[in-house]
This record gives structure tokens, sequence and C-alpha cells, in this order.
């Protein structure tokens, strides 16, 4: 998957209208979900996406192997840029979402595999954390709060913020680590 | 934040909240505070799958060629490769690209210079996104009428733009078809001088009220500017309005600022 990303990029280096399309048309979904995911707006996620791909095809060498893996590097740059958009637009960034609102819609067979695996496990071990450890994880990762507005929204110590994030995320990482485990132990 | 640990900065880095100063400031500490190296990756490693968790949606109608095209109406960056930016860092990756503003120098006023730039760009391929500086150099008076008698290319329409109410300038709008497709050229003067990171934007407007970014430019000093751009935004359009913004920043994709000048096509 990560080869045919780099063989893409190459050719949209080399201004490859037809390899834009395709590299376009793999994360087309994946990355107006996250933008989606991040606003909850529709409009907005299509702007974002529009500016991530007008990046990637404006600035030669946005991308090289030192980044890490493409498919990562894309998403850190869309999550960027719309946090961006939350920031500058300011709106509802500190409505804590309706997590249950869209919750039935089940990936279809065409979805990237790994999207698929791997967002059920997510999803269901962000589910089992302690409601707070799942406010910091939104309004810090997802809606890309600072620690003071955290610490105001949630009405927790500033000093405390930043603890309180790292633990969220390390319980979370390891409940999927647990969770990819029982996965393996059960194709056994 | 507390001004006795730097160390206090990282996340607020890593969500890019932080002012200039701090960001600067923490940068600096970074490169030689090894726990905050090890935080930042760590920190990194621990989010990277959340994207994943987003469930997936459906895009909009008609986004993929949307999308498609505005992107394909940019120019390429190549200075790019000089600055080597540090993407991956949240705090570049929004910024307007600066690069994509093109600011003209000295021009001659009026006719001369849309001759300058119809004639530049038969010089250019449309499809390779190509951009160019005037100078007094340019091609001689008269490049208008040659360029329609070798009917190679051929000036579809012309027209002038007047301000709207409040604001000042005048501006002249050509539409060429060029064998390999059409191109937009577009001389203002008169032009308000800018501040902060404003912009003027060209806007292609069609029948159905669809707005399409044609280019972004900067005056110069006595309030000229100029652009040249391919129009190959995908499907059929029937223009109907051509129109020059005011935005907040040169990034705009949908117009937000005031109309400056505009005309039917
Ligand atoms: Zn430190």
């Amino acid at each position: 998957m990560s080869e045919r990303d780099l063989e893409l990029y190459e050719r949209i280096q080399k201004q490859d209208k037809h390899a834009l399309e395709l590299l376009y048309e793999r994360y087309e979904k994946l990355l107006f979900s996250f933008s989606f995911r991040v606003t909850r707006r529709r409009e907005l996620s299509e702007e974002i996406v529009q500016e991530v791909f007008i990046k990637l095809w404006t600035k030669p060498g946005i991308y090289d192997e030192s980044k890490g893996k493409f498919s990562s590097w894309i998403l850190t740059v869309t999550r960027n840029t719309g946090i961006d958009y939350l920031r500058k637009k300011n709106e509802n960034m500190y409505e804590l979402e309706d997590r249950d609102a869209l919750k039935n819609e089940e990936p279809s067979v065409e979805e990237m595999v790994e999207w698929k695996e791997k967002g059920k496990e997510i999803r269901s071990a962000i589910s089992q954390l302690a409601l707070e450890q799942q406010q910091m994880v939104e309004l810090f990762y997802f809606k890309g709060l600072s620690q003071q507005k955290i610490a105001d929204t949630l009405k927790i110590p500033l000093g405390t913020v930043k603890g309180r994030i790292r633990l969220a995320l390390k319980h979370l990482k390891k409940d999927l680590a647990s969770a990819e485990q029982g996965r393996d132990r059960g194709y056994e | 934040m507390n001004e006795h640990n730097t160390c206090d900065l990282l996340l607020d880095y890593f969500n890019d909240c932080l002012n200039e100063i701090d960001k600067t400031k923490f940068k600096e500490h970074l490169a030689s505070c090894n726990e905050c190296q090890v935080e930042l990756e760590e920190l990194q490693m621990l989010t990277e799958d959340l994207p994943l968790s987003s469930e997936p949606i459906e895009p909009n109608d008609g986004m993929k060629n949307r999308i498609l095209s505005s992107v394909f109406a940019q120019p390429i960056d190549n200075e790019i490769n000089e600055q080597t930016p540090e993407y991956l860092q949240t705090s570049e990756v929004s910024k307007p690209n600066e690069s994509n503003v093109r600011s003209i120098g000295t021009m001659r006023r009026n006719k001369g210079l849309i001759q300058s730039l119809l004639a530049a760009s038969l010089l250019l391929s449309l499809s390779a996104n190509a951009y160019f500086y005037l100078n007094d150099e340019g091609p001689n008076e008269g490049a208008i009428d040659t360029v329609e008698e070798e009917g190679t290319d051929e000036v579809v329409n012309r027209v002038e733009l007047a301000a709207t109410e409040g604001f000042s300038g005048t501006a002249q709008a050509a539409m060429i078809q060029k064998e390999s497709g059409m191109a937009l050229v577009v001389q203002a003067s008169d032009l308000n001088q800018l501040t902060g990171s404003e912009a003027y934007q060209v806007w292609l407007i069609d029948k159905s009220g669809s707005k399409f970014r044609a280019g972004t430019f900067l005056p110069n000093e006595n309030g000229e500017g100029a652009v040249s751009f391919p129009i190959d935004y995908k499907g059929e359009h029937d223009w109907d309005t051509i129109a020059v913004t005011l935005e907040p920043t040169p990034t705009s994709e949908q117009p937000q600022g005031d109309i400056i000048l505009a005309s039917k096509l």
C-alpha cells in the first residue's frame, strides 16, 4: 500500500495529473471522513480536503520519506488544516460532540482494509475510556485545543492537563495493543 | 504559560496553539531538550491511529471534480525546495502560500499590459501551470492584433471591469482561446494597497452561480497588478461574471471578501 502511495507521489512531483487523481481516489473518503470527524461540517470538510491536495500539488518536495509513512503524513496535514480552519472560524470549538450521532454507519466493503479493522477497535477502545479521558482525547486531538482552553472547558487545573492527556492517550494505546493481541489469538 | 518550564509548551506546540514568540522559543528549546524530543515522538506515536477512528462518511456530490479542478488551476510553487520547510511540524502547514502570489514589478499601463500578457501567454504551455514575470522588455505594442491575425489563438472575450461602490480601481480581462485550451488574462490598476496577508483574487462565476478561483495577485506600489491563468476546470461552464475580490488571505478557496471589481462576460 505505501509503495503504491510513493509511486503515485513520485509521479505527482512530475506534475502527472492522472497520478494526483488516483491518489485522490485512494484518500478521498478517509480524509473527508476524518475532516468531518474534526469539524462536523460537510462543506468545511470539502474545503479541508481541497486544501490538502492543493498543498500536495503545488508544493513539490512537501513530502519525503524522512517524514514517515505517507498515509500518516497526509492525515497529519489533514488534521492540522482542519483544526486551523476550526480555529479561524471559531465555531463550536468547545462543544463536546455527540459521539453517538453517527454510530450506526458500518464501513462498506470497499473501505481501506486497515481503516475498517482499526477503526472499530479504536472506537471501541475510546468508548471504554473513562468519560474524562474520552473528553481529553476529543478536545486535545480532534479539536486541537490549547491546554488552557481544555482546563477552562473541563474546569480542571491547568497544571494537570498535560498529565491527564498523556494518561488518556497511553491508556488508549494499551487497550488497543491488548485488543490486537486478543484478535491475533482469536485467529489461531 | 509558566515561564520557568518551557517543556510545558510541548502540547500547545503539537496543536499549533503558540504565538510566534513562544513557538520560536519552544523550537529552540526542543533542539536541545532530549525529554521533549522523546515526548513529541511519543505523542506522534500515540495519536498515529486516531484518524482511523473516524466513521466513514460519503463525500459530497461532485466533490472530486470540484476539488481536482481547483487543484489543477493552482500555479506550482517552484521555490519550495530551497526552503525545506518542516511540514510535519504542525505550525507550518496552514500558512498562506506566499509563493502562489505573484507581485508584478514594473509594468506599462492599460492596453500595453494586456498585450504583454497575451503575448507572454503564447509562450506557455497551458498544462505546465507556468507563471511568469513581466518587464518593460515585453513584446511590442500591437501584439493583440497580430495574435488574432495569425489565427491560432483568439481573444474570445474582452471586458472592462468596473469598481463597485466604495472601492477604487479598474481592470481589463481577456479570455484567450488557444489550441490547448482557454486562458484568462487580467490586468488591474488604481487598486488600493493591501495590508497584512490580504490579497486580490480573480474569480470566474458560471451561470449556475458556482465560483471558481482563477488567480491571486498583489498590486505593486502604483496599485497595478496582473495575472494569467489557464482555465481548465472540469466540465462545461457557461461563464457569466468575472470578479475581483479583496481576500483576507491569498488562500481563500471561495470568496470571503468584498467584490472590488466586476463585469459580465
Ligand atoms: Zn523540554
